[in-house]
């Protein structure tokens, strides 16, 4: 009788064990990636409203985000990926097709309440001590036309495009590529969103027209249509400082 | 239980030289590749072979023949060195290369110097990703080689050498089993060792530290790469052509057609391919090195010196929708052009990593 009693607790104990870590549960998240303008997709060659009569056409879009996680009610950090490559001039090239994100699927994230989302705009400065001849072909590191040998940096972001003028009848093509380690920066967005073995989105949009807000106004991108300057970093600090106003995360 | 007994029996042994055509056994031949190891240039990107199709001494040796072999073109009077000549580091120094009818291509021969290090797409439109893919195209190209596969490689298994290299490249068991495919493995493998620069007075320079640029190539070099002084001119060309192959990751509209909707240029380049407006009159930009041997320059060939390329760049190129926006015009003098050219002088390496390999077996 009492082997008996013995043999039920240990089984139950042994049951009670395996169902309480057999529960615990996974779930998926996605990323999504959306350009607009405003209130409106962000497609390559559109042009769009800008300041004093002007309007603004992309043809380059394109950044790294790196050290992307989320941080738990718990004050705990889930790491999703360690760089990817935001390439809107692939994909938003017609108004259809800028209607899909750019999206990285991320499985076996353990369940919890996540209230934020951090990442970095460009790349950490160990990282940016690499160069593409250290990465295999795949992936987006790899690509020279990413790298600046003379900044010793990779290219951060990249935004191209025309600003054109109906009444002045003029079109002025502008760059702004951003590099080096002092424009690296890191934001972190609330979020609301639970884990609990089901596939959770998050989706990120980045408005091009708040990037190139400069207080009330707009850059004056019609006076310096250009920037590749390491020793102006100023007006690529801007751009960059303003993925913190340009985001929205649903 | 007849049934089970029927299913226990072996399939009847085929014999395929009942059946297939030109053959020929090959077991007799060994088989034993050789793996190949290319020893990287400095800086160079890691040569990737696609994980079938690794190098080897065979099947290197095997596209090495066929790429000089006019067997592959329907009348056999053109091979793949007509149009990659070795002594233009792989281009033929025309315009536009002409086909085995002398009817003229749509576009330059591109050079294959470092091809295998183009992992971003081949041809100047970017329409194929790899080497393998490439080899098939030109052979039933109505202008190149007018052929067709299967004459091809009927050709090929009747021959009194091939079958036996494909078999050492291969392991094929008999002729019946040449194929396409395996044709253009071979001749991707040869490509993938097609390599020069290390014997470049820039490479000497940047990376062996045995020589230095005179004053004018070292202007010239700042021009070329924009080091960031505001204060200095730059002619930007290392916005697309960057890196040590000193070639373009993608592909960009440098101006060279006016168009204010794409309906009048006569080439689409990328957009050709894609279909997309923001493609339209965006080509590849080709490697830099040996440039002053691979004239004429752009897709169309239509500029005969690396002056009027030079000139191109200066003006600013003409209006297009989609033209880059680093193509503007540069306010370059006539000196900062000579130091361009003369920069540009110093990646031409008229010698070749693996000199046998690359060379005429025929």
């Amino acid at each position: 009788m009492k082997n008996t009693t013995l043999f039920t607790f240990i089984i139950s104990l042994t049951s009670l064990i395996l169902l309480s870590t057999g529960c615990k549960k996974e779930g998926s998240i996605n990323l999504n990636f959306n350009a607009v303008y405003g209130d409106e997709p962000l497609v390559m060659l559109e042009s769009y409203p800008y300041t004093d009569g002007d309007e603004i056409n992309f043809t380059v879009s394109d950044f790294f985000v790196s050290n992307v996680y989320l941080t738990d009610s718990d004050g705990s950090r889930v790491d999703l990926t360690d760089v990817e490559l935001i390439d809107f001039d692939a994909q938003n090239v017609t108004a259809a097709m800028a209607q899909t994100p750019i999206s990285f699927s991320f499985p076996s994230i353990e369940s919890a309440d996540y209230e934020s989302i951090t990442f970095s705009v460009g790349l950490d400065a160990e990282t940016n001590l690499t160069r593409p001849e250290d990465y295999t072909p795949e992936n987006p590191l790899s690509e020279n036309t990413r790298y600046w040998g003379p900044w010793e940096s990779y290219i951060f972001a990249r935004f191209q495009g025309n600003l054109i003028n109906p009444d002045l009848g003029d079109d002025i093509g502008w760059l702004f590529h951003t590099g080096k380690d002092d424009v690296f920066r890191t934001f972190t967005y609330p979020l609301d969103k639970s884990i609990d073995d089901n596939v959770v989105d998050i989706n990120i949009e980045i408005d091009h027209q708040e990037l190139f807000k400069v207080g009330d106004d707009y850059m004056d991108i019609r006076s310096k249509p250009t920037n590749h300057n390491p020793q102006d970093l100023e007006p690529l600090i801007i751009i960059t400082e303003n993925f913190s106003t340009a985001v929205t995360i649903d | 239980m007849g049934l089970i007994l029927l299913s226990c029996n072996n399939d009847p042994i085929v014999d395929p030289s009942e059946f297939v055509e030109n053959y020929r056994d090959l077991t007799e031949v060994e088989y034993s590749p050789t793996a190949f190891v290319v020893d990287n240039l400095p800086e160079f990107l890691p040569l990737i072979s696609p994980a079938d199709n690794p190098l080897t001494v065979q099947g290197i040796n095997l596209g090495r023949h066929l790429f000089y072999d006019p067997i592959l073109s329907a009348d056999s009077t053109m091979s793949c060195s007509s149009c990659h000549s070795p002594e233009l580091a792989f281009t033929d120094g025309l315009a536009k290369s002409i086909g085995i009818d002398g009817l003229p291509t749509q576009r330059s021969s591109m050079s294959l110097l470092n091809i295998g290090y183009n992992y971003r797409g081949l041809f100047w439109d970017g329409r194929v990703t790899t080497l393998e893919e490439q080899a098939l195209l030109p052979i039933e190209d109505e202008i190149e080689f007018h052929n067709t596969w299967t004459k091809a490689v009927s050709d090929l298994q009747v021959h009194s050498v091939y079958p036996t290299l494909f078999r050492e490249a291969f392991g094929i068991d008999h002729t019946g089993e040449i194929t396409k495919e395996l044709a253009a493995k071979a001749i991707a493998q040869f490509e993938r060792i097609i390599i020069s620069g290390g014997n470049s007075k820039f490479n000497k320079v940047i990376f062996d530290n045995t020589l230095a640029f005179t004053d004018q190539e070292r202007h010239g070099f700042d021009l070329f790469v924009d080091d960031g002084d505001e204060d200095a001119l730059d002619a930007e060309c290392s916005h697309c052509h960057s890196g040590q192959l000193f070639m373009g990751d993608e592909f960009a509209n440098n101006g060279l057609d006016s168009t204010a909707d794409f309906s009048n240029l006569i080439d689409l380049g990328r957009g050709g391919v894609t279909g997309y407006n923001v493609d339209m009159g965006k080509f590849k930009a080709p490697t830099l090195r040996n440039i002053t041997l691979t004239g004429p320059y752009m897709h169309d060939g239509r500029f005969a010196s690396l002056d009027e390329v030079i000139d191109h760049y200066n003006s600013g190129g003409a209006p297009s929708p989609n033209k880059d926006q680093n193509i503007r015009p540069l306010g370059l003098s006539e000196y900062d052009k000579e130091s361009l050219i003369v920069f540009l002088q110093t990646l031409t390496d008229t010698t070749y990593k693996y000199p046998e390999l690359v060379s005429n077996p025929h």
